[in-house]
């Protein structure tokens, strides 16, 4: 009871940084919930397809599904006569499909723009008049709602939302992109779908379907009901003899299953993704939750000690504090819950902007909520648990003196420190110089990072003074700025390629431009009033002015504050700086690579799916006046012995003049029918050697003794360790299409008319483009640098909190040195003055904390880069735009973090302080 | 008790014209100041006028909740009165923004508080400099010095404060309000924490600078002995002035505070 009124007691009085401790709380909670909302709201609407799907059927008949790698299989139409005359079988539903988001088939409007909203795909499938019938009435069924459904040639069906969205009806005719142009379309019928999962679908009949897909005489899936007085499974078992080799038949419940099971693991997948993310977000808030408290505790002195000399066990002081730990964690924690709606669109936004993420509603289901409430109560009330026995040891007479922080938590401090930094570097040394599988290599890096930056930061309490007194000096700050600042304008104008040219580049450009601005003028400003007598203005220098000296002094006074409060902040930074230095590293060696082992200067590949396209375009480009050597590319698995391996396949006359990769021994030319290249290490793994046989399993199942011709150093631009000529990789797959190919051009010849031509061809064929070599790599660049954008945004959740850390850790102090402040003003401090010590305090504490974090990042990103093989990441090299950008918005932040607790500490009465 | 009629307290309404101020550093005029509103209404100067004249040592006595410290705060610019006028000089600082009553404290006030007078993370020559600094003025060096020299902190100047005992803080205190000459030094119970010994050095330190260089100080304290080392002591009653002792001893404002309390 008593406990309970003190612990509330000690809430209302701190009510103010409490707060802000719970909004620390709330941003990682959010975080979390976010996750989970995001994941359960696209899990709700795409099961809901997949349900559908199975309905009313008893069994699908489909083709078979290769046990590992892809071709194209098909299923002759033939087979559905036969299953029509099995007296098992009642109705028997044909149809085809094409599921693909930059498939033809889209509508266009009247001026022939595309009618594709963003994001969700256009299934495109044919349907027939008696499933119509068949589904009437049936609420969980696609229903036709205004005409009838297709016949010929010339009709089409579409859903209600998209005729909704062109505005259709039935009668109009429609022009659609089709996989043979443009073509009209009469609005036949319009249906509506209980679940559309955000697609949009357009229908045809069976057999004009056929034609329209390319798929004449085929079929890709069979839905079949059992004729009445049999049961499902004697119809299976029936079928199930006159099927042929490649087609499969699966009843309705492992059809759904099926369908859920591959989705279900993307979507725990990308759940854990976003998880991984948030974890490290609620990780900082710990940091800030456990600074908070120990903060707090060291305040609170003198009261504990009171209560101890009155007679409070220290149970009892215990208690009352984890207590308040756990109400504000509970307030942060139901606060997070509905961050996370937020949140969860926050992200959504993200990864549209970025590249396509369907619509979803918003699901927020009772495991988030019970997850959000144990994860955000439970890591609050274990971070206050330090401080809480920290607290209990306080004997009484030892808190009435009220000696300030003690040693012994930093003593405790720098041994944690110690250790964790040493479990860091023996995971970092076991990933360099033990491990040798790559997933065991990566998993002992990333927790050996994490324990590294951890260890660090704990450590950076040994020279957090000495760093924030150089970092203070006015020189040294206002170079500093000025030069970064220099530095980012001149990085962003030539190795940033100057104006933005994506929505992300876009968005950064102007902040960037902005923070690079504010930091030369700043540290103009900082250099200006550096001379005494100088009296400063605008900005209020760091200079010989005492404010700047006093803000130096106080970010030095108590080291363990300030590196506990840039801690949180280092972490953040340092995994940035990671990323953001093996993201730079894997360009540069990408850039190698090229430049050491691509000849081609034309490349014809998907670029925005990267899926296959028709063998007719090499022959199309093959036919280009003034083209060179071309070589198609196909990647596909094959089994080496029992091994499910990559399999690359070229021409290999002409592909090695394109793509050298680098054949030491033996030689690559002329693969025919019966030879293998082997990549080196998988040749010394399976102790093979030039001249050798090696049995290889193809997608067909079918087994043949290769020889091995010759083997290959560079494997980075295949990335495949086996590689055959398209000839035998035609003998034993279905599908001629090819993945990428490669071109040269002539000797002497137009080098522009043949990208033209070339570009033209490919034209004709959806998503696929012609790239010369600078825009290859520009693009190629280009999707890491989207990567890296995307993980840096999901990390800035992360320094969003550090962000709220530094802001409470300047609150409090502020609080703390409430007397101190009122002195100031009274022997002549103005409020200005006032504002710009505590704003420098927070900005030199945020830069110590970037700094440590820049260097701690790079370290491991270096040591990372020569872990992973070079045939990965060969180069090292610096991300310098981040790292400057880092920097300064950490400098930015500090600005921002100070903004309110100065403002409250100069509106303070001089008085009030004084006479607290 | 009955009211004292007294020369230098005159009600509000009946308030004459500004004296002369030619010979004082500071002074009010018709001083009101009331804390609170309503029922928690506390009035805490009834009215005061008064002049502390330059190069004179004014000690202000009184009981507990007599009104000193307020009567100090508000004629040092720290707080400001509820109804009258005070003046540093020949400013009157009602009119003064923030800004220049803050310009104003640091150019021609000194203070010396009882406790908390300085910056722990401040070395004691930083401490004595901080106003100068603040004003990002170089100050007079060489009298500098001269103050730090006298009050015997020549040896300390590297120390923090929490290496100086009580009363070297209390020492460092009055340094820093003599070093940029102010018009005029205001100490709350300057010495009122420290022993006697260092009490007395202290003050005899005060005094010194009143006489040999001119100094204007005022200083509120309880202990008629600390008056004693002043020019003039004014006793402060219920919010009021009620008596004026010149050249006081501590057997006469002992007398004084007795006969207060009869
Ligand atoms: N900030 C304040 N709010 C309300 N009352 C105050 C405040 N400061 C002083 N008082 C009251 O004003 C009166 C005079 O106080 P003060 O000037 O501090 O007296 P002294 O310094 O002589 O002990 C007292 O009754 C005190 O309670
Ligand atoms: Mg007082």
């Amino acid at each position: 009871m008593t406990l309970l009124k003190l612990s509330a007691k000690n809430i209302k009085a701190n009510i103010l940084r409490l707060l802000l401790t719970a909004v620390a709380i709330t941003a990682g909670v959010g975080f979390v919930s976010g996750s989970f909302i995001l994941a359960d709201s696209l899990s709700d609407t795409f099961e809901g397809i997949f349900e559908n799907a199975g309905a009313q059927t008893d069994a699908r008949v489909s083709v078979a599904e290769p046990e590992f790698g892809f071709d194209e299989r098909t299923l002759s139409d033939s087979i559905v006569p036969e299953l029509e005359a099995l007296p098992e079988t009642g109705r028997v539903t044909a149809s085809v499909t094409i599921t693909d988001q930059f498939t033809p088939f889209i509508a266009l409007d009247e001026n022939g723009e595309e009618v594709v909203p963003a994001g969700p795909p256009i299934i495109t499938f044919s349907l027939e008049a008696e499933d119509a019938e068949r589904f009437e009435g049936d609420e969980n069924q696609p229903q036709l709602i205004a005409g009838a459904t297709p016949v010929g040639i010339d009709q089409v069906a579409i859903d209600s939302t998209y005729a909704e969205i062109l505005g259709a009806e039935v009668g109009d005719q429609l022009d659609f992109i089709t996989p043979d142009g443009n073509a009209t379309f009469e609005l036949a019928g319009i249906i509506e779908f209980p679940v559309t999962g955000g697609a949009y679908f357009v229908m045809f009949d069976f057999e004009s379907a056929q034609t329209l897909y390319d798929k004449e005489g085929l079929v890709d899936s069979i839905d079949l009901a059992a004729a009445p007085g049999t049961t499902p499974d004697e119809m299976i078992a029936a079928v199930a003899e006159v099927l042929p080799e490649e087609a499969e038949v699966v009843d309705q419940t492992t059809l759904i299953e099926q369908d859920l099971e591959g989705f279900n693991s993307f979507i725990s997948i990308f759940r854990n993704i976003l998880l991984a993310f948030a974890g490290i977000a609620l990780f900082v808030s710990l940091f800030i939750i456990y600074n908070t408290f120990a903060i707090l505790v060291n305040q609170r002195m003198t009261e504990i000690g009171m209560l101890r000399a009155v007679g409070a066990t220290s149970g009892q002081v215990r208690w009352a504090i984890v207590v308040e730990a756990f109400l504000i964690g509970v307030i942060g924690s139901i606060a997070g819950i509905f961050a996370g709606i937020g949140v969860s669109s926050l992200i959504k936004s993200g990864f549209q902007a970025a590249g396509g993420f369907p619509e979803t509603g918003t699901v927020l289901t009772t495991t988030t909520i019970i997850v959000s409430l144990v994860v955000g109560i439970g890591a609050t009330t274990l971070s206050a648990l330090g401080p809480a026995f920290l607290a209990s040891r306080v004997s009484p007479v030892a808190a009435i003196r009220n000696e300030g922080p003690t040693k012994r938590g930093t003593r405790r401090r720098i041994t944690a420190g110690a250790i964790i930094l040493a479990i860091g570097l023996v995971l970092l040394a076991l990933g360099l110089f033990v491990l040798s599988s790559v997933s065991g290599v990566l998993t002992a890096l990333a927790f050996g990072a994490i324990f590294m930056f951890i260890g660090v930061a704990l450590l950076s309490v040994l020279f957090a003074e000495p760093a924030v007194s150089i970092i203070g000096r006015p020189a040294v700050l206002g170079g500093l700025l000025v030069l970064l600042g220099l530095a980012l304008f001149v990085l962003t104008f030539t190795i940033g390629k100057g104006a933005p040219d994506s929505f992300f580049t876009a968005i950064i450009f102007i902040p960037k431009m902005i923070v690079a601005a504010f930091a030369v003028i700043v540290g103009l400003s900082i250099i200006a009033t550096k001379s005494r007598g100088g009296n400063p203005v605008g900005f209020g220098g760091t200079g010989g002015s005492m404010e700047g000296r006093l803000a130096t002094l106080n970010a030095a006074r108590s080291p363990q504050r300030t590196a506990a409060t840039a801690t949180a902040l280092t972490i953040g930074i340092a995994l940035i700086s990671t990323v953001g230095t093996v993201g730079e590293s894997i360009k540069a060696s990408f850039s190698d690579s090229l430049e050491g082992g691509v000849q081609a200067d034309l490349f014809i590949f998907d670029v925005e799916t990267q899926s296959s396209f028709s063998g007719d375009l090499a022959g199309e480009i093959r036919a280009i006046d003034g083209i060179g050597a071309v070589s198609s590319f196909r990647f596909n698995e094959a089994k080496v012995g029992d091994d499910v391996e990559s399999l690359g396949s070229f021409d290999s006359d002409t592909g090695t003049s394109l793509i050298n990769f680098d054949v030491t021994d033996g030689e690559s030319s002329d693969l025919g029918t019966t030879g293998v290249l082997v990549f080196r290490n998988e040749a010394e793994d399976r102790n093979l050697s030039v001249g050798d046989t090696v049995p290889v399993t193809f997608v067909s199942q079918e087994t043949v003794d290769l020889e091995v011709v010759g083997i290959f150093d560079d494997n980075s631009i295949l990335n495949a360790p086996i590689v055959i000529d398209n000839e035998l990789y035609d003998i034993h797959h279905e599908s001629t299409d090819d993945d990428f190919v490669g071109a040269s051009i002539a000797e002497g010849a137009d080098a522009e008319a043949v990208k033209a031509a070339a570009v033209a061809a490919a034209s004709n064929f959806s998503g696929v483009e012609a790239q010369d070599n600078e825009e290859f790599r520009a693009d190629q660049e280009g999707q890491i640098d989207g990567l890296i954008t995307l993980i840096n945004f999901m990390l800035s959740f992360a320094l969003f909190v550090a962000f709220l850390g530094v802001i409470n850790t300047i609150v409090l102090s502020v609080v703390e040195r409430k007397r101190e402040i009122g002195l100031l003003r009274a022997v002549g401090s103005t409020r200005q003055q006032l504002r710009s010590m505590i704003r420098w305090e927070a900005v030199i504490v945020c830069m110590f904390g970037a700094v440590l974090g820049i260097v701690v990042g790079v370290v491991f990103a270096f040591a990372a880069v020569s872990a992973i093989p070079d045939d990965i990441i060969g180069t090292f090299a610096f991300p310098y735009e981040t790292l400057v950008f880092g920097i300064l918005i950490a400098a930015v932040a500090g600005v921002a973090a100070a903004l309110f607790p100065a403002a409250s500490a100069a509106k303070k009465d001089v008085l009030a302080a004084i006479n607290s | 008790m009955p009211r004292l009629a007294c020369m230098t307290s005159v009600a509000p309404e009946t308030m004459p014209t500004p004296p002369s101020n030619s010979g004082s550093a500071a002074h009010c005029v018709g001083a009101i100041k009331i804390y609170g509103k309503g029922d928690t209404e506390v009035h805490a100067l009834r009215g005061i006028t008064i002049g502390f004249p330059k190069g004179q040592f004014t000690s202000i006595m009184g009981p507990s909740g007599s009104g000193k410290s307020t009567l100090m705060q508000t004629m040092a610019g720290l707080d400001r009165l509820t109804s009258g006028e005070t003046y540093i000089g020949d400013t009157a600082i009602s009119s003064l923004n923030d800004k220049q009553l803050t310009i104003l404290r640091r150019q021609k006030i000194g203070f010396i508080f009882q406790a908390f007078n300085l910056i722990p993370t401040l070395n004691t020559r930083e401490n004595i400099t901080l106003p100068l600094d603040l004003a990002g003025q170089k100050g007079d060096v060489a009298w500098i010095d001269q103050v730090i020299e006298t009050v015997g902190l020549a040896d300390r100047q590297t120390h923090r404060p929490n290496e100086l005992s009580g009363g070297q803080q209390q020492r460092v205190a009055v340094a820093r309000a003599l070093a940029s000459r102010p018009d005029i030094i205001f100490g709350d119970e300057p010495t009122g924490n420290l022993d006697s010994k260092t009490s007395a050095e202290i003050l005899s330190f005060m005094q010194q600078a009143v006489k040999e260089l001119g100094q204007t100080i005022v200083m509120v304290t309880h202990d008629p002995r600390s008056a004693s080392y002043t020019d003039h002591a004014l006793m402060l009653t219920d919010g009021q002035i009620t008596q004026e002792i010149p050249n006081p001893t501590t057997e006469s404002v002992y007398n004084a505070i007795q006969q207060l309390e009869d």
